[in-house]
């Protein structure tokens, strides 16, 4: 509160560019959250093209086995497939692999982590009433850091044996293979390093942020903003975890250490459960602040105030705290002591506790609420359906006797598929339509987006629906063939690709096309202000360049009475 | 609250008053970095002539070895431009007070980070320790002498310098301050020097990992997480010294009179944190057995 004695900068010395210099210089949160958005944008789609070359294998001809027995049996040529070692058009098993790996890498590290962080970085200073990031410069460093890790990753494609074909896990001795010839994996782990570095640095920017540039007292801070700062101590927690366990590939790889080789006296589980202890968490670093953005849709198209805000804000607390205290669970096969899976069984289960608060606080918002269903309301029931489901099967995934069969097969595909793009992408869809006008001052369609929405609702479903089938019949994950039984449901699952692509696209077309619609000229398009407890909605549309002409705009603040704690 | 803060807050006619210039460091920074990996790659000799299109230049080692020299200067030059744009601003989006605290923030934060990163390393060291037959140096050898002793004391001592040096100007010593830090750099470029001493004893004798004299797999372990724990600390070291050698060259050029301290509490702050894991890690490799 004692933000006072602004002092103003010498209008003379300040030197303005404009064009691309502008952008290239930019220290402005709204314009680096707009190019985190299209970097997100660009890289959806090439982790979405290379699922693609996944999902066409998987409906090849070539990728039966019997197919491919009768067909050596008879002598005959090699059916026809992507990726075959008897020769698929695009190379062999290896590239199968290396899609798997790349597919996982681009989808986690450049879409989903950076999509909310672009909103992170736009919503968050507007929403706290701030004029920008507390730390403008390190802010746009750590934009640009996830260039050189994207071009790392996917120029790696095209070098010596490819790239990293070990799962984005990483585990060892599969990362250990081929050092000193092949250069892609060496080239994945300096890539997760400057993706570390950025993820780190917007952490510590966002944590600085909420905690020194919010208007409002603690009590009144918008839920987005709360998840915000979990998920930013979050990764500030876990990320130099990753960074040291993908370090010891990198040295066992090329320094002759030992971490990771067990002939040699090194622990290649020792590396998972240090793997685990970031990824873990960075599992909700990729959920969290979508549950914290969906909160202010329900609220706003509901036209009530989000149920239950304080309960909002532990939940999501303790999400933060027990997503460091479980991660074992994703290795419960790999011979650990059995007091160990029972307390890493019982702690993941206890996360259903707070998910299942914060699934309850958004159905009693809408309860008795005036609803509005546009696009973004849509995307937030989707998300609210699928994430359910595909939390369902985590709690399955999470009991360690049932894990002995799922593990490594497509249940655990589809159980993750289920939350990711049915809770995260959805998530990110949401916001997008909730958010976008804010952001570039223009409508997304409604009628589109009606279409973007069902595609994408139903492509999903089938997609990972038949995922899970597959997986509880057997079918193991990160192989480029199966036998017939599970051909049905790797159509369906094809099937569910194409429409989800297909929509994906008809979003992608919209959002260029939105820009030559009419501009916005009111603050509220969405004339939600009333409910919202946030101040972004108290400028124009995109907000100019200091935000607010005032720090804060009073007049908001006035209208927002203080919560009632009582209930 | 909101009649106190219209009162507080001073309002400016022009609003892009408050609005920061831009800012070409955060990019060129990124672009020097960006040809590291390549180079370390190249170095490693694994791109093959076949990748001209992709790394272009990158597939010769001596590329990759000027690339990594290059990129490396480079990002160290365009940090400092970066912190000599921040130091020449003269204003801030709020008062300078505030400013500190957010920054004292940033740098707690980072420090937390750090520790994580050394945690990872501890957990490995304590979990081999625990669990690994043999864990520790090869019988008979000498290892942990009176150089580690030495090198712990010294360290230790300059934490003590620099907190003098903090304090001298605090109450404006400068003279003092600009003494203390110097020996505090001193006594830390020592630490170092016992550091690789002790590492050079220690190669010389054959004790690495893969290729020297090691055939116990447990002590091949120790010695990779003897070096990792301990190169790694020696990084944190050479960056808590070039933080204090900045320190000292401000000093030098008349910063730190008034009441902004940021960067020498950073330095400090950095240092402290560099020595108390060296304890840690002292304790964790030469005397937990």
């Amino acid at each position: 509160m004692e933000r006072s004695a602004i002092a103003p900068m010498p209008s003379l010395e300040i030197k303005r560019y404009t064009g691309i210099m502008d952008w290239l210089t930019t220290v402005d949160h709204k314009k680096i959250g707009l190019m985190y958005f299209w970097f997100t944008v660009t890289m959806g789609i090439v982790g979405g093209a290379l699922a693609g070359l996944i999902r066409f294998q998987l409906a090849t001809p070539g990728a039966v086995i019997e197919t491919l027995q009768a067909a050596h049996l008879a002598g005959g040529p090699e059916p026809f497939s992507l990726f075959s070692n008897g020769g698929g058009i695009f190379g062999d098993q290896d590239r199968f692999n290396q899609m798997v790996t790349m597919h996982a890498s681009v989808m986690i590290f450049f879409t989903i982590i950076p999509g909310f962080i672009a909103f992170m970085n736009y919503i968050v200073p507007l929403m706290v009433g701030a004029r920008d990031m507390a730390f403008p410069k390190m802010n746009a460093f750590g934009f640009w850091l996830l260039i050189p890790s994207a071009m790392l990753m996917l120029s790696s494609f095209f070098v010596q044996g490819g790239a990293a074909a070990s799962g984005w896990t990483t585990y060892p001795p599969l990362s250990i293979l081929g050092h000193g010839t092949k250069p892609g994996q060496d080239m994945w782990v300096m890539g997760v390093h400057l993706a570390g570095v950025s993820s780190i640095l917007a952490a510590i920017n966002f944590i600085v942020t909420i905690a020194s540039l919010k208007v409002m007292k603690w009590r009144d801070l918008p839920l987005f903003a709360w998840a915000t700062l979990f998920v930013s101590i979050m990764a500030l927690i876990a990320t130099p975890v990753l960074a040291a366990a993908v370090t010891m590939v990198l040295l066992d790889r090329n320094f002759n250490t030992t971490f990771t080789i067990a002939s040699q006296g090194g622990d290649p589980i020792l590396y998972q459960h240090i793997f685990w202890f970031y990824s873990h968490p960075a599992v909700y670093i990729m959920i969290l602040p979508g549950f914290g953005g969906i909160s202010h849709v329900i609220a706003a198209f509901s036209r009530k105030r989000v149920f239950g805000y304080l309960g909002m804000v532990l939940a999501t607390g303790s999400i933060t705290a027990l997503g460091f205290v479980v991660w074992a669970h994703h290795m419960f096969v790999v011979g650990m002591p059995t007091w160990m899976q029972y307390y890493f069984q019982v702690a993941s289960l206890a996360i259903g506790v707070p998910t299942g608060i914060k699934v309850f606080s958004w159905l009693a918002t809408m309860w008795g609420g005036t609803i509005r269903m546009t696009v973004s309301m849509m995307f937030a029931c989707g998300f609210l359906c699928l994430f359910v489901l595909g939390g369902f099967g985590g709690l399955i995934l999470a009991l360690t006797a049932v894990d002995y069969t799922l593990n490594n097969t497509y249940f655990v595909v589809g159980h993750f598929h289920m939350v990711l793009v049915g809770g995260s992408v959805m998530l990110l869809f949401s916001m997008t339509y909730f958010w976008w006008p804010k952001m570039s001052g223009h409508f997304l369609s409604e009628r589109l987006g009606k279409w973007v929405f069902w595609l994408m609702f139903i492509g999903v479903f089938i997609a990972f629906f038949a995922m899970h089938i597959s997986g509880a019949n057997g079918m193991a994950r990160r192989i480029a063939v199966y036998y017939s039984d599970f051909r049905f449901s790797n159509y369906l699952t094809t099937v569910g690709y194409l429409m989800t692509f297909t929509s994906a696209c008809l979003f992608f077309g919209d959002l260029i096309y939105s820009y030559r619609r009419p501009k916005i000229t009111v603050d509220d398009p969405w004339q939600i202000n009333d409910i919202q407890q946030s101040f972004e909605w108290a400028t124009s549309c995109p907000p100019p360049v200091y935000n607010f002409a005032k720090v804060p705009p009073i007049p908001i603040l006035e209208q927002i009475p203080s919560h009632d704690h009582k209930h | 609250m909101s009649e106190q803060l219209t009162t507080d807050v001073e309002h400016h006619e022009d609003p892009m008053s408050h609005v920061p210039p831009g800012s070409i460091w955060p990019l060129l920074a990124t672009a020097s970095l960006t040809i590291v990996p390549f180079g370390v790659v190249s170095v490693l000799g694994a791109f093959n002539a076949t990748h001209w299109a992709i790394v272009g230049p990158f597939v010769f080692p001596a590329v990759g070895k000027a690339a990594l020299i290059l990129g490396g200067l480079g990002f160290v030059f365009f940090l400092m431009c970066w912190c000599n744009q921040i130091i020449r601003e003269k204003t801030i989006s709020h008062d300078v007070v505030a400013q500190q605290k957010d920054l004292q923030l940033f740098i707690l934060l980072f420090l937390c980070g750090e520790l994580m990163a050394f945690g990872a390393v501890f957990g490995y060291f304590y979990h081999q320790r625990l669990y690994v037959e043999g864990f520790g140096p090869a019988e008979g050898m000498e290892f942990g002498g009176p150089t580690v002793a030495y090198a712990t004391f010294i360290l230790l001592f300059s934490s003590v310098t620099c907190e003098f040096a903090h304090h001298a100007l605090q109450s404006y010593k400068v003279g003092l301050a600009k003494a203390l830090f110097s020996a505090t750099i001193l006594l830390g470029i020592a630490f170092l020097g016992f550091q690789g001493y002790e590492w050079g004893i220690l190669i010389q004798h054959g004790f690495i990992p893969v290729g020297g004299s090691l055939t116990d797999s447990a002590v091949a372990s120790f010695a990779s997480c003897f070096y990792v724990g301990t190169g790694f600390h020696g990084l944190h070291v050479a960056i808590g010294l070039v933080m204090l050698f900045m320190v000292l060259m401000r000093l030098e050029f008349g910063h730190f009179r008034g009441r902004r301290h940021f960067a020498v509490l950073a330095a400090s702050w950095y240092w402290h944190f560099v020595d108390i894991v060296w304890v840690l890690l002292f304790i964790t490799v030469y005397v937990v057995r």
